[in-house]
């Protein structure tokens, strides 16, 4: 196995669950995650040498993941225009428990949940997201404040209302 | 000093410096609330953490990079035959489309129309009589190699007119003859049709009108003359 396809192997559970926290549906990560793996052999030769790899691949899938949502964009558009349903398989959200905190999580914006499963989850350095992300260390860092603010948030909110629906039932 | 929120998160994730780490240290020591804070952020992350590592990932071989590159061969090869496909379907479209175009052509056009078109419009029309000269040198500009219209005194037959026209495939020509009663023969002489259409030997009846056609390898010819009134035998014409 060449080089590429080693960290690719290496990286494909990390890969699978980013695009996971981004499309927030396993079909559509899994889809992400084989036009990532497709970019990344075509673009092997091109890419300007000395850069990590581990980056440079999520950087594609993200990229391919922001693409693909402005087509998905424009085709939910045209389909709405048609059909007036929405048309989404089941999300993350749905799948869990509305409490869980992974479908706490799931509720956040797009760049808030990517830049905590970069930094948090896959413990990736912030010159490394910078690159992953295509966005300036500042811009990292401001984002990554915002997002672990937000979670939190949630977090507290969320139980906090289950648990007065649950006093509710008691009292009736 | 109070560090700012940028710094906090950086210390968190063990991105500071020595220097500005000590800062921090310090302050939190003084701020049991803001590192209570910082403590929760790093619980909630880990939480994060193990809850994403701990959902099952169904086996997919197909992210397999070997897979992947096999499917792009695989992709490249059915572009490739699409590519030659598409090629023979051009290639055969324009060999198939000519044949069908001179198909066509042999369907949609009555043989030898345009000399029974000529024949409508300039039957009637005077003229005086012709030269051979005029005729030959007519014949050599336009029609080399073709015969030429013969005298038809011995059918009472004048040549009256000689005119040139034009079709899509080159030059044509048509010679009136006519006799004292006033009827009419045209012959008519033209380039073969589209993809070099030749003519079987033959005859039809265009309502009142009798057209005789023939080709050798280099032109079509007709022969218009009233139906009930041929005024000539093929006889004269060589190949009719």
């Amino acid at each position: 196995m060449n080089e590429l396809d080693s960290v690719i192997v290496d990286q494909l559970p990390s890969l699978r669950r980013f695009a996971l926290s981004l499309t927030r549906t396993p079909y559509d990560a899994d889809d992400l995650v084989q036009g990532t793996v497709e970019k990344a052999i075509l673009g092997w030769q091109q890419r300007q040498r000395g850069g990590a790899v581990r980056p440079w691949l999520f950087s594609i899938l993200y990229r391919h993941f922001i693409d693909g949502q402005r087509r998905a964009g424009r085709f939910k558009k045209l389909m709405q225009l048609f059909s007036g349903d929405e048309g989404e398989t089941a999300t993350l959200e749905q799948q869990l428990e509305e409490d869980h905190s992974l479908a706490l999580f799931a509720r956040l914006p797009e760049q808030q949940r990517s830049i905590l499963v970069l930094v948090s989850v896959e413990g990736m350095s912030y010159q490394e997201v910078s690159e992953a992300l295509d966005i300036p260390m500042g811009t990292v860092m401001s984002r990554l404040s915002r997002a672990r603010q937000a979670y939190r948030q949630l977090l507290e909110e969320v139980p906090a209302q289950s648990n007065a629906k649950g006093r509710l039932r008691v009292i009736r | 000093m109070k560090p700012s929120e940028e710094q906090l998160q950086a210390y968190l994730d063990d991105e500071l410096a020595a220097a500005e780490r000590a800062m921090v240290d310090d302050y939190l020591a003084r701020n049991p609330e803001a590192a209570e804070q910082l403590a929760r952020y790093r619980r909630d992350a880990e939480a994060l953490r193990q809850e994403l590592t701990a959902l099952p990932q169904a086996a997919n071989p197909a992210l397999h990079p070997f897979a992947v590159r096999r499917e792009l061969k695989a992709r490249r090869r059915r572009r490739f035959a699409t590519a030659a496909t598409l090629v023979l379907a051009l290639g055969g479209g324009w060999l198939g489309g000519s044949q069908w175009q001179s198909h066509l052509y042999a369907k949609a056009t009555l043989p030898m129309n345009d000399a029974v078109e000529a024949y409508k419009l300039f039957s009637q029309a005077p003229g005086d009589a012709i030269s051979q000269a005029q005729l030959t040198a007519l014949f050599n500009d336009h029609f080399k190699g073709a015969s030429l219209p013969p005298e038809l005194s011995n059918y009472g037959l004048k040549r009256v007119s000689a005119e040139l026209m034009a079709t899509a495939e080159g030059p044509a020509a048509m010679v009136l003859y006519r006799n004292d009663e006033g009827q009419a023969l045209l012959y008519f002489i033209r380039p073969p049709g589209p993809r070099h259409h030749l003519l079987p030997k033959g005859q039809r009846q265009d309502g009142g009108l009798l057209a005789r056609y023939w080709s050798d390898s280099d032109f079509n010819y007709a022969l218009v003359s009233p139906h009930d009134s041929p005024l000539v035998p093929s006889g004269p014409f060589g190949s009719i």
